[in-house]
């Protein structure tokens, strides 16, 4: 059952559905901190493949880069060298209007803290989404209050962030990146911050995301139950791809397993299972 | 130790600081130049004791009004002190956490209060002296003389009265924050920021219904106000004031609840991009800052008021200074006022014993006066020349004109048939039951043939007007129409259709309202009626040249009528009586006194406007950098979620202007209702216009409060872009 892999990962994986493109692809992408006389690598030589459709977990230990990772696609920070490409379009030559753009366009954002606007109810930080992308005033109702009530958040509408709890702002959170249909959900650690009932909540609410209404979910996170929600892990270690398991058929709880062994080996503090 | 680290956080807190530090200096720099007139006036050859005088009566006035300046400077200080103050609370809660006494913090904070305030004073010093150099050339300028030497001016009586009022500030800033640092709890402290994040909202509905009522109070304090005219400050003034007052901020309590239900509910503005995030960023801070915006506005209508209401006052005083000094003195005989004592028999049988002694008094001296006047025919040169030697040695031309009421038509009378007025209700109210004014036509002409102006012929039983006065100037010409009539002396007299506009005498302000050009024949009648004149004038052009012609005059009016010990002492030269001559007033005073008052109502309107107006712009400054500050989350937030740099730069940008221009707008509203009322009551009566006045504010305006925003805009702009960072925001 378990397959540790003890070396490096290969550059490409295999695709899951035959003949579609990747909607992500991570081409050899090094990211260096610092100046010439103390250099960081956070991340050395990372390249995988991110199919339509897919949840895909990124796990490591704290310091691994997993974030500095998650950053670089997200276009808040820049790649040193190598190429990201979302939907077969390179983004890191992008300038910072155009990345703004990609940015409201094509991508959905779910923070740890939840980054909800303090000042705007939760209507309005999900509509928010739609506005700044130009977002026919017309379609701006319908689109937010279809998205809520999918992901169960219709009663919080009319809340403002400080009268909603922890799990009820991450989903509203959920529902902002959901809401402008974008090609790719990034998930920052979203529920490190949620109680464990409130966390589950969440989670099944991403997979809903993904298996209902299709969306392609990248989820960094050093939690191994958060993790066991996603359908392939990529494990990160150093700054590099350090090992890959997908859950393929088998159970949540199998997968789980699968996860912890591979967190075991791999040490380091992301072997806080619950 | 403690002073790095109060030199550090100031350095740091530069961009919190900066605006207000620039204030500060300003303020410190105006205070001292305005404050030094009184001594720049050893600049200039002042000839005349007057023009001195003039000098000392404006330095006594700014000093006055320093009280008021100095009190908005302490409440800039102290606001803008315990605003940096409890924004900073999180700090001094980690200091006290890592075991810093409490008396140390507050150590700090002095230090802190000290160094800036140190700073700014010798630096608004130095800017002060600076600017005081200048001033001395407008000085110059407003009052028309020449610089004869120039040299640095510096006025230890400013800078010791700048000092002591600067140090009083910051000894009083010093104290409240070391107590209001004192009354901090540890743990207020520790979680000061996430309790900010807390804002109000309030209920559309009773903002709806608060808008409307502010809106209402505000409508009824400008009909008040209209109402009153602004003539007395009586009930109606200050019922006015306090409705403004009320419904400013009752405006600012409900704008943003108001706003943002309108708003919301215009959903294709409301989803237009980033609207929602401006709008309800502006509707928190309007909010929570209610009570600032209000008094922010309140002294914004003062200093704008006050700005153009001033300008407008000093213009008066250099508009008519040519025809206010054509002859090189008047004297005037004010013979209205030599009615004597009480004719009324019964009100003098209740009087007591002593009271009817002086009323008997009085009348025996108006009888002398009259006798006196009769036995020279009403002649005041004849009495005068008898009088003294002077005479021959001073007066080269002379003429006197002789003013008559007739009781037979009135000006109530005229207004009523032209159905015009002056403009002014109370005004006209006041002339309504007087008697015109009546001028013989030989009188007249002597007089306009003296000043090289167009005499006027008005036959037999003609009559023409002469007017020289703005506000009746509309009466004036429907009486002048040619076939108009009047009744004088009980003769019809037609007007020829000729209009002068003759000065009578000298002013600061041309005083000759509608006056009737009439023959010597009516005079006559009048005089064989038994009426006197009501009011002479004798003008008279000089052999000498004018600084020694007033000092000749003066003697002459001392010989004539020697001043009583108590008149004397009281500063007057001559002893005044209603005939031959009340008041003198001559060319060379009233230049003196025009262009005195033109100085002092320039500066004092300069230095108050121009205050007061950094003061609010500054605060408005401080709230909105603050905000900035404040905000720097949420706009990291939009950067995320894909907002470029136009977009967030858009909506800041409309967030300062609101801020800056919403009070703005209220305060112009309010000021364009108080001047135009001030303009009917005051200045179009001295014939000025309200529009250059205007215009001069707009300026100030745009100058002094558009360097504040765009200051704010681009600080807060730097303030973002700084805490982004390249990578987000380009």
């Amino acid at each position: 059952m378990t397959e540790v892999y003890a070396t490096p990962s290969a550059p490409v994986c295999a695709p899951s559905a035959g003949g579609s493109r990747p909607i992500l692809s991570v081409r050899q992408i090094e990211k260096v901190y610092g100046s010439k006389d103390s250099v960081t690598k956070a991340v050395r030589d990372i390249s995988f493949d991110v199919m339509p459709g897919e949840f895909v977990g990124i796990m490591g230990p704290s310091g691994s880069g997993k974030t500095t990772l998650l950053n670089c696609v997200a276009t808040i920070d820049t790649v040193t060298s190598g190429h990201i490409l979302v939907d077969g379009r390179d983004i890191t030559g992008l300038r910072s209007r155009a990345l703004a753009k990609f940015r409201r366009d094509d991508l959905g954002f779910i923070f740890q803290d939840s980054n909800l606007l303090d000042t705007l109810t939760g209507f309005e930080n999900v509509a928010l989404a739609l506005t700044v992308k130009g977002e026919p005033t017309g379609q701006v109702k319908p689109k937010v209050d279809r998205v809520a009530a999918t992901l169960g958040v219709a009663d919080v509408l009319g809340k403002y962030p400080y009268q909603m709890s922890g799990g009820q702002k991450q989903r509203i959170a959920a529902a902002r990146a959901m809401v402008a249909d974008p090609k790719l959900v990034l998930a920052d650690e979203p529920t490190g911050a949620l109680d464990s009932r409130s966390a589950t909540v969440m989670l099944e609410t991403l997979e809903m995301m993904n298996a209902s209404l299709g969306a392609t979910i990248m989820m960094v996170t050093h939690d191994s139950y958060a993790a066991s929600f996603a359908s392939r892990i990529l494990f990160i270690k150093d700054g590099v791809v350090f090992n890959e398991i997908r859950k393929g058929d088998t159970s949540r709880k199998d997968f789980f397993s699968r996860i912890m062994e591979v967190v075991t080996f791999l040490g380091g503090d992301a072997a806080d299972a619950r | 130790m403690l002073a790095k680290l109060a030199f550090r956080n100031i350095r740091r807190s530069v961009k919190d600081y900066g605006v207000y530090f620039v204030t500060l200096v300003f303020g410190v720099a105006v205070f001292y130049a305005f404050n030094s007139v009184t001594s720049q006036s050893i600049l200039f050859d002042l000839e005349d004791t007057a023009s001195a005088s003039v000098f000392d009566m404006t330095g006594q006035m700014l000093g006055m009004f320093s009280v008021v300046i100095a009190c908005v400077l302490g409440f800039l200080v102290l606001y803008a002190n315990g605003f940096l103050i409890r924004r900073r609370k999180q700090e001094f809660g980690t200091y006290l956490m890592l075991g810093m006494n409490p008396s140390s913090v507050s150590v700090i904070v002095l230090l802190e209060t000290v160094a800036v305030g140190l700073v700014s004073l010798v630096v608004g010093l130095a800017l002060g002296f600076a600017l005081s150099q200048g001033l001395s050339f407008v000085t110059a300028g407003l009052f028309n003389i020449q610089m004869t030497q120039y040299r640095f001016v510096f006025s230890t009586d400013a800078f010791l009265l700048t000092l002591g009022c600067f140090v009083i500030i910051f000894a009083v800033t010093g104290l409240f924050n070391t107590l209001s640092i004192r009354r901090y709890k540890l743990i207020d402290l520790l979680s000061a920021r996430s309790k900010n994040a807390r804002f109000r909202v309030r209920n559309p509905w009773i903002s709806l219904v608060g808008f409307v009522a502010a809106v209402g109070v505000i409508a009824w304090a400008y009909v008040t106000l209209v109402d009153n005219g602004l003539l007395q400050f009586d009930e109606g003034f200050w019922r006015a004031t306090a409705l403004m007052v009320a419904g400013t901020f009752l405006f600012f309590w409900s704008l943003a609840g108001f706003v943002l239900a309108v708003i919301e509910r215009t959903r294709g503005v409301y989803f237009k991009g980033l609207a929602m995030f401006t709008t309800r960023q502006i509707a928190s801070k309007v909010n929570t800052a209610f009570v600032s915006l209000s008094v922010v506005c309140v002294m914004l209508f003062f200093s704008l008021t006050v700005f153009s209401t001033g300008m407008g006052l000093a213009r008066a005083f250099t508009g008519n200074i040519e025809d206010g000094t054509l002859y090189d003195a008047t004297l005037t005989a004010n013979v209205y006022l030599n009615a004597g004592g009480v004719h009324d028999e019964e009100a003098l049988a209740s009087m007591s014993e002593e009271d009817r002694a002086y009323q008997r008094v009085a009348d025996e001296k108006a009888a002398a006066i009259a006798a006196d006047a009769e036995a020279y025919d009403w002649d005041i040169a004849a009495k005068l020349a008898d009088s003294s030697g002077v005479w021959d040695e001073l007066v080269d031309r002379f003429a006197q004109v002789d003013v008559y009421q007739t009781s037979d038509t009135t000006y109530g009378d005229l207004m009523d048939r032209y159905g015009k007025d002056l403009g002014n209700e109370k005004q006209s109210a006041a002339v309504h039951k007087q008697g015109i004014a009546v001028i013989g036509v030989s009188q007249f002409n002597a007089l306009a043939e003296m000043t090289g102006r167009p005499t006027v012929d008005v036959g037999e039983d003609g009559y023409a007007v002469n007017n020289a006065f703005d506000a009746t100037q509309a009466l004036a010409d429907a009486s002048a129409r040619k076939g108009e009539t009047i009744e004088v002396a009980g003769r019809m007299l037609t007007a020829t259709g000729e209009q002068r506009s003759q000065p009578t005498q000298d002013a600061a302000f041309a005083a000759d309202g509608a006056n009737f050009i009439v023959p010597d024949s009516v005079i006559a009648d009048l005089r064989a009626q038994g009426v006197r004149p009501d009011q002479s004038f004798l003008d008279i052009m000089y052999k000498t040249d004018r600084v020694q012609g007033d000092a000749l005059l003066e003697q002459m009016l001392a010989e004539t009528s020697p001043p009583s010990a108590e008149v004397s002492s009281s500063g007057w030269a001559f002893g005044p009586k209603p005939w031959p001559v009340t008041l003198s007033f001559t060319a060379e005073e009233v230049l003196v006194q025009s262009s005195g008052m033109n100085l002092m109502i320039s500066y004092l309107a300069l230095y108050i406007g121009f205050v007061f107006l950094i003061a609010t712009a500054a605060v408005l400054a401080i709230q909105q950098l603050s905000e900035t500050s404040d905000s720097l989350a949420r706009y990291k937030v939009l950067a995320e979620i894909g907002c470029d740099r136009r977009m967030i730069f858009r909506s800041l940008r409309a967030q300062v202007l609101v801020y800056f221009l919403v009070p703005l707008a209220l305060a112009v509203a309010h000021t364009v209702c108080a001047v135009s009322v001030i303009s009917d009551a005051v200045l179009e009566q001295l014939g000025v216009s309200v529009f250059e006045p205007a215009l001069m504010t707009g300026v100030l305006v745009a100058v002094v409060y558009g360097a504040y925003l765009l200051v704010t805009y681009f600080a807060s702009k730097g303030i973002i872009r700084a805490s982004l960072g390249k990578k987000l925001i380009g």
